[in-house]
């Protein structure tokens, strides 16, 4: 997993640090290699390492494996039983039980039995990680905002009192 | 400096950002300026350096080239105390139509010497080119900033930014409604 991405990159560009393993590649072209989702829990954190340690301590070990970062990907598209969450990682319902037991308890995920059918979906915390992403990406432009103010109210300025000087 | 400041001071707009799809984020923002104005602080380079980059980040630019028409190139080079290396930020231009539309490809690098990626229009376009159509540029209006950003199958990201007029004290566009 890519944990250790530039922090600077990861400030000024989070939408598209995910994407330095691509263009890190020395001098070749770019390939046909498709960037993690921004729903991608490796993706998300990625950008919650100087965040929320303690989100991250808890959820570590529940996304250290690859077919639960797939389950919650899903499950941040949409709401899912078991058996399709089995179906689609070519799982039995076993092994599926397991991987969204650990998910529940590191409260990533949540579920609810009515009749036979168990639906899973994000819990807080998974929420969590995607609202705390989208909040990183609100600071980011809402601080580029605020100085792009000062540029406009000085051209607008600017643009006065030039338009007064000519006649 | 001698002039007293009667002006009220301008109202601060709320940046909003919309998380559309899996791919894609829409950023907005109304501007109490005309677009053609915000359309230059994005587009020369002395200006955008200005703000582009964050005072809390702690980058500082290195340079910012930018060849400001559809098909054009820019480059941004940053430094940062945190790296050794410069970090670059760089795309081509898909379209350019003053005041109203700049839509860009870009991509984010730590080596400043690849080549730029080469990015066909179209196949991996998801965004709504609608948003512009309906925007007639009033050189005088404040203006309201749509930019959505959308991350193509090749690692591209795309962004787009769309400015219009908007009345004062209107508090939604609706260019995208007259559609």
């Amino acid at each position: 997993m890519e944990f250790g991405s530039s922090s600077v990159a990861d400030k000024l560009f989070p939408i598209a640090t995910n994407f330095e393993t691509v263009s890190k590649a020395p001098g070749s072209a770019v390939r046909a290699q498709a960037p993690l989702p921004v729903s991608d829990p490796r993706y998300i954190l990625n950008h919650m390492v100087q965040y929320s340690e303690p989100v991250l301590d808890a959820s570590f070990a529940a996304l250290s494996d690859a077919t639960r970062r797939g389950v919650l990907e899903q499950l941040g598209r949409a709401h899912a039983s078991i058996t399709d969450l089995a179906e689609k990682f070519h799982m039995t319902l076993t092994g599926m039980k397991k991987h969204v037991g650990v998910l529940e308890r590191a409260g990533l995920v949540t579920t609810k039995k009515v009749g036979r059918v168990r639906t899973c979906k994000l819990g807080l915390r998974g929420l969590e990680i995607e609202a705390a992403w989208i909040e990183r990406y609100h600071q980011l432009w809402a601080e580029r905002f605020d100085d792009l103010d000062k540029v406009v109210e000085e051209l607008k300025h600017k643009e006065k009192t030039h338009g007064k000087k000519k006649h | 400096m001698e002039k007293r400041s009667t002006e009220t001071k301008p109202i601060k707009h709320e940046t909003t950002v919309e998380r559309k799809s899996e791919r894609e984020l829409v950023v907005t923002r109304t501007f109490n300026g005309p677009a053609h104005v915000v359309f230059s602080a994005w587009t020369k380079p002395e200006l955008l350096k200005r703000w582009w980059v964050p005072k809390s980040c702690g980058a500082s630019f290195l340079s910012c080239e930018a060849d400001v028409r559809t098909g054009g190139t820019y480059r941004f080079v940053f430094s940062h105390p945190s790296s050794e290396q410069p970090m670059s930020f760089f795309g081509r231009y898909v379209e350019v139509t003053p005041p109203s539309r700049l839509a860009c490809h870009y991509f984010v690098q730590q080596l400043p010497q690849s080549p730029l990626p080469e990015v066909s229009d179209g196949g991996t376009r998801s965004l709504d080119r609608r948003a512009s159509k309906g925007a007639s540029p009033d050189a005088l209006r404040p203006c309201r900033l749509h930019a959505p950003c959308a991350i193509s199958a090749l690692g591209v990201t795309e962004q787009e930014v769309h400015l219009w007029p908007v009345a004062p004290g209107q508090r939604r566009n609706t260019s995208r409604d007259r559609l």
